[in-house]
């Protein structure tokens, strides 16, 4: 029980439960002998029943007014689910169309298809953890795996935004690889890469990025959006002299990707429902028991309290009204 | 007398404060977007911490705007860009700052000014861009909150300066919506050394003069016989080498007042978290919403102070006059004799 007041000051009160003890409810009589009256053992039980009502009514009313609640709680339950960190490009190209055209209505930016897809895949795995990082030419921290949907919505709603610079996947990953260093290992650890585009790697972003991969134990998913008849993963190149990662770069950073030591699955996107296709095998490869926390919401006792404290008033007043006049 | 009344009414208020709805209340809310600059003068070490340190203008913004988000009412929203050169971007749309103000927090502590994409600085710019950006992601309800020191690296040239008033203006040729907010001056009045840091992040000196423009080369200038040596092809700025301390920065307060102004924007000087609270509350920026507000405590303390003079000793006011005392000294035994 996780008890809380949210006027911790009203507890001064809870002096007046000390009331019952010095006073009763009842008029005092002239006798004119008390052992006249001898207390029977029915009516001493009687007299505790009665201070007893009043104790409970004052303590009870106090700690309605203080605003008694259990705060929110968390229980670590096991399901199925990941920890996913989106890694978003927002280099300047996401901002244009599949068919590399300035967007219209009919034709959404691949900015704004990913947004909408990526948001109902949140919507869509209520267990999973969610982080977003966003990069251009520097990676930047844009939300912490949380389980709190509407932090993680909020924070793909930045694809919305227009695109900056160019493509560095490298500080990217790095960043996104970064969000595993203090958690607890469980469940699948997935980074979802979310690109329009790839770049080259230098020798020392390739060996830090494969020992942070092996050490976090991270999957990759890798959703290319690809513009229509652009390069993509697959492309092979038509010259010998092409094969290269300044002209190829999509299929360099493929194949080094597949050379690390975890799973990892390319996507080639290049219509919306292509998309929907790669989001809709994530969720069903990425199901490994989970534990996660469930979040119990703060629970008010104010007017369980205030319900305690008219069932005890009543009873007093019934008794009270027994009173003999 | 003690009046079975007055149980009978505490115990009737009882039954109003369990049964009585919740019932809607008007009560304020703030909606914020929060724009930061993350140029390297905000790098300039000129505030001080609460133990007397000096911090950076950066991480000045950043411990003054969480204090202030803390004292925001429930149900207000915060949402968070930052901008480099003249280009802002939006990191997340406005969020609640109770539910998500873990995330927040989180994401305000992790804002760098290694996260700029570009160097440069152009503050009209990345300000008129900052208006566009609200409207491209429909965010116009929001009270854009500008942190900025002000400070143009290349200084620019004013000819080329957009107009805010025409972007801000609402009449009915350009359909647009009005955006209402504050600037937040960062920085201290007297100059300061910028710092330089190497691509690791490690301080290497601090920017000197001749590492900076230090004047605008930029476009046309506005009367070119105040030039000296100015050659219209091939001199257009001057031949001369100018002097200058822009590779010093401090807050440019009336640079930042003639931006607010045009805009209709408000102006405020970053020194503490409770006056940039104060500015950031103004009436002009708060919302009215109608608030399910649970009243119930009022019947409940009636009730209280009810069952208290139930239970009050009735002679506590008359205690000369009791009555009720034997007024016999002598002990007489029962069974004497």
């Amino acid at each position: 029980m996780n008890i809380a007041f949210a006027h911790p000051w009203v507890l001064v009160l809870l002096l007046f439960a000390l009331l019952p003890f010095i006073a009763g409810i009842f008029n005092k009589r002239l006798t004119s002998w008390n052992q006249l009256i001898p207390a029977s053992n029915t009516t001493r039980w009687v007299n505790r029943l009665i201070k007893l009502l009043g104790v409970l009514a004052f303590i009870s009313l106090v700690l309605g007014l203080a605003g008694l609640n259990q705060t929110e709680k968390t229980f670590t339950r096991i399901g199925t689910g990941a920890h996913i960190v989106f890694v978003l490009d927002r280099s300047a190209s996401m901002n244009e169309t599949f068919g590399g055209k300035v967007p219209d209505k009919a034709t959404p930016a691949k900015s704004h298809v990913a947004r909408r897809l990526l948001s109902e895949f949140v919507n869509n795995r209520p267990h999973d953890l969610f982080g977003v990082v966003g990069f251009s030419t520097q990676p930047f921290f844009i939300s912490p795996l949380t389980e709190h949907k509407s932090a993680t919505q909020a924070a793909i709603n930045s694809l919305t935004s227009p695109g900056l610079a160019f493509t560095n996947v490298a500080k990217g990953l790095g960043m996104g690889l970064s969000y595993f260093e203090d958690q607890p290992h469980t469940g699948s650890r997935v980074i979802v890469l979310v690109s329009d585009g790839a770049a080259t790697l230098d020798h020392r972003a390739q060996r830090v990025l494969r020992e942070w991969f092996e050490r976090y134990q991270v999957s990759l998913y890798w959703f290319f959006l690809r513009t229509e008849n652009g390069l993509g993963i697959t492309s092979e190149p038509e010259t010998a002299r092409d094969d290269n990662p300044r002209v190829m770069p999509e299929r360099y950073l493929d194949q080094f990707f597949r050379t690390l030591p975890i799973p990892y699955h390319a996507y080639e996107v290049d219509t919306p429902e292509s998309m929907e296709a790669a989001i809709h095998q994530l969720d069903n490869l990425e199901s490994l028991p989970l534990v996660y926390n469930e979040l119990i919401p703060r629970n008010d006792m104010t007017r369980l309290c205030f319900l305690t404290a008219l069932f005890a008033v009543l009873s007093l007043l019934g008794i009270k009204a027994l009173e003999a006049k | 007398m003690k009046s079975i009344w007055l149980l009978g009414s505490s115990a009737v208020l009882l039954i109003f404060a369990v049964l009585m709805p919740n019932l809607p209340f008007p009560s304020k809310k703030y909606d914020y977007f929060f724009m930061v600059d993350i140029t390297r003068s905000m790098n300039v070490e000129d505030y001080r911490d609460n133990h007397g340190d000096p911090i950076s203008r950066l991480e000045k913004v950043k411990a003054d705007a969480l204090a202030a988000i803390q004292q925001l009412p429930c149900g207000s929203r915060v949402g968070l860009g930052v901008f480099t050169e003249r280009m802002p971007t939006l990191l997340y749309t406005p969020m609640e700052v109770c539910a998500d103000y873990p995330e927040i927090r989180e994401s305000i502590r992790r804002i760098d000014w290694r996260m700029a994409w570009v160097a440069d600085s152009n503050i009209i710019q990345a300000f008129a861009n900052t208006l566009e950006l609200m409207r491209t992601v429909e965010l116009t309800d929001a009270t854009l909150v500008f942190f900025t020191d002000g400070q143009e690296a290349p200084p620019m040239n004013s000819r080329y300066a957009p107009d805010l008033a025409e972007l801000q203006s609402t009449d009915e040729n350009n359909n647009q919506a009005f955006i209402n907010g504050l600037i937040v001056g960062t920085g201290d009045h007297a100059l300061s050394r910028i710092p330089k840091y190497d691509e690791d992040g490690i301080q290497i000196g601090f920017y000197t003069a001749e590492d900076v423009p230090q004047g605008t080369t930029f476009g046309l200038p506005e009367d070119p016989s105040k030039i000296e040596g100015y050659v219209p092809r091939n001199a257009p700025w001057g031949n001369q080498s100018r002097a200058g301390n822009e590779h010093l920065s401090s807050v440019k307060e009336d640079y930042l007042k003639s931006l607010a102004e045009p805009a209709n924007f408000h102006y405020h000087h970053l020194q503490t978290s409770t006056a940039l609270l104060n500015a950031l509350t103004h009436d002009d920026f708060s919302q009215r919403h109608i608030r399910e507000t649970d009243l119930s405590y009022i019947p409940a303390s009636l009730s209280l102070f009810l069952l208290f003079l139930a239970y009050l000793p009735e002679n506590i006011f008359s205690r000369k006059k009791t009555l009720h005392k034997p007024k016999i000294k002598e002990h007489i035994p029962l069974n004497s004799g």
